[in-house]
């Protein structure tokens, strides 16, 4: 686990808050993103989504370590509406992460159908000449 | 000369497809907006090759005819995905109308709960006094009237879930019927030498509405087209309907039987009925025992402590709570068995004026039942249940619902790529969705840890 410096608890709890709030953002326009099947889109969405649950995961490694002599856990903070807002935020990002994996499981399954069609017609499939060449089987994710 | 009317033939094949291409072209732009419209595809094929010395000489382009082409793969998944919408919002519908009993209203089990230990432990101030000892059973009213509202409203909703499983296989015959003759009215089309394009649609529009309504499997054969659950269970064959029949089961619950009698409403998973009979034979009856469970055994704790004292008379103390001997129905008649408010066994000792025993039965709101847990907690998980169905179904219903727009979306892009660039297609999106699998799973872990932390509103930490 990488040490981060030693700050004040609400210091860290907002930077918490601040990376709850991104990575919903991101989750948001990943979603789109795929809807839309705009797969360069998603992967730019995808690599933030894994840096900010990387830094999540860091702060959440530190507040969870009650043994740690930076921080007197469980009561690390004393802003009460800052505590509420990171309430709020986390709910709100399991709400949305919850969405995020069934569309997640569904596109996935349609997707392993389609390239086990594309993986049986490729040998099948001949290329096309003349004018409507371009008329061939649609497999697109 | 022969090369001259090798190309000349050559080329006007060419350009019989172009042309084929532009009516169909022109037909899909006509009806774009027809629900329900297949998209028409012109197929072309190589035409076979001429073998000249053991040269292959290759000879353009045939239009082999047009084809009323849905993909099938896309075509089956949006079926597919359709019937786990359904399902999802059949669930969702219901378990939003549950979730309003376990509301915080004031008037909910939880709230009466905790003021019924809150008038008891007022009379700790004052064992002797009438006014207390009658806020106590008067507390203990609405508490028991919590109970059974609460248990009222979730049978309510399984009673309508019930009627609802009625009208959706009168609804799921009638479609199959019009399948069936549609089936039948393409398949005389067709033996006319005639496309069939505007009965097929009709075909297409009401399978879809099937699939809202039931998990189903097409399968296409020389006599049209084979419906059946996903079971297999035969739905629709050729020009033949299969109905379902419905008949009453345990506890006036409707059974949903196939055309031969066999029952096979277990078997039904998706759609708005598979939806339906989820929650009413999983969802609900796992509410509603959890709910009697705890009825009684708050009754039975509260019966014992009060009877560990005596009352204003001298008098071992008498049950508080009137509940069934068994566990089921306990929620729907719990009663307040106790008359009189002397009756409340404050003292310990004998003594009157004395409050000894209340001590005993305040303990009951933190004691452990043997379901495991305090009343309070049991009640806590309870409400955490039930919004945890809500929340998976209107997950469900979103994930599902932007799954099928992407579908959708697919389904009507035509696709110029070569087969071997949407494979490579394909890869960059599995990849994508496995690294995106972690993400879901890392950001689950995140809040495991965040709640075993302690966080709750107002304390986050």
């Amino acid at each position: 686990m990488t040490l981060l410096p030693s700050f004040d608890r609400d210091a860290l709890a907002a930077r918490y808050l601040s990376l709850l709030e991104s990575l919903t953002l991101e989750i948001n326009a990943g979603l789109s993103a795929l809807v839309k099947r705009s797969i360069h889109e998603f992967r730019s969405h995808l690599a933030q989504q894994e840096q900010l649950c990387f830094e999540l995961r860091e702060i959440t490694m530190i507040l969870a370590d009650r043994t740690s002599p930076s921080f007197s856990l469980p009561h690390l903070g004393g802003d009460s509406e800052l505590s509420s807002r990171i309430f709020r935020a986390t709910q709100e990002l399991q709400t949305l992460n919850r969405t995020y994996g069934s569309f997640l499981r569904h596109s996935a399954q349609s997707g392993a159908l389609l390239a086990a069609v594309c993986r049986s017609f490729q040998d099948r499939l001949r290329p096309v000449s003349g004018a409507m060449g371009q008329s061939t089987l649609s497999c697109e994710g | 000369m022969s090369s001259l009317n090798t190309s000349l033939s050559i080329a006007m094949q060419a350009l019989m497809a172009e042309q084929g291409a532009i009516e169909a072209t022109s037909n899909n732009i006509a009806n774009a907006n027809t629900p329900g419209y297949s998209r028409v595809v012109p197929i072309f094929e190589e035409a076979e090759p001429t073998d000249v010395n053991g040269i292959s000489i290759g000879n353009g382009v045939v239009l082999a005819g047009y084809q009323s082409v849905r993909d099938q793969v896309l075509a089956t998944r949006i079926d597919q995905v359709t019937q786990q919408n359904s399902g999802a919002q059949a669930q969702l519908n219901s378990l939003q109308q549950v979730q309003t009993y376990f509301d915080s209203t004031g008037t909910d089990i939880g709230s009466e709960m905790s003021a019924f230990f809150s008038s008891i432990s007022e009379l700790e101030t004052n064992p002797s006094s009438s006014s207390l000892r009658q806020s106590v059973l008067s507390a203990a009213q609405n508490l028991a009237t919590a109970f059974r509202t609460t248990s009222s409203g979730i049978t309510q909703v399984q009673t309508g879930l019930n009627q609802q499983v009625t009208s959706d296989v009168a609804q799921i015959n009638q479609l199959t019927a019009q399948i069936a003759q549609l089936n039948s009215q393409l398949a005389q089309a067709k033996a006319g030498g005639q496309d069939g394009g505007t009965v097929q649609d009709q075909m297409n529009e009401d399978l879809s509405q099937l699939s809202t309504l039931t998990d189903v499997s097409v399968t296409q054969t020389e006599s049209g087209i084979t419906v059946t659950t996903g079971n297999g269970t035969a739905l629709v064959s050729g020009s033949q309907s299969f109905n379902l029949q419905t008949s009453a089961g345990p506890g006036g619950m409707t059974q949903v039987l196939d055309s031969e009698g066999n029952n096979i409403t277990a078997t039904i998973q998706n759609g708005d009925l598979g939806g339906t009979l989820q929650v009413r034979d999983g969802t609900l009856p796992g509410l509603l025992n959890q709910l009697d469970t705890l009825a009684n055994q708050f009754a039975t704790a509260m019966n014992s402590a009060n009877a560990s004292g005596t009352d204003l008379d001298g008098n071992t103390g008498g049950a508080i709570f009137s509940v069934p001997s068994t566990v089921a129905g306990s929620a729907a008649d719990i009663t307040v068995a106790m008359t009189d408010p002397s009756q409340i066994a404050a003292s310990s000792d004998g003594t009157t004026g004395s409050g000894g025993n209340l001590t005993n039965l305040l303990a009951v709101q933190n004691a452990q039942l043997p379901m495991g847990s305090s009343p309070t907690d049991a009640y806590s998980s309870l409400v955490f249940n039930v919004g945890e169905v809500t929340s998976n179904a209107q997950a469900e219903v979103s994930g599902t619902g932007s799954a099928l727009t992407q579908l959708q979306d697919q389904q009507s892009a035509i696709s110029g790529v070569s087969i071997d660039e949407e494979s490579a297609n394909l890869l960059q999106y599995q990849q994508a969705y496995e690294a995106a699998a972690k993400v879901v799973s890392t950001i689950d872990e995140l809040g495991a840890v965040a709640l075993n932390m302690g966080t709750g509103e107002g304390s986050y930490y």
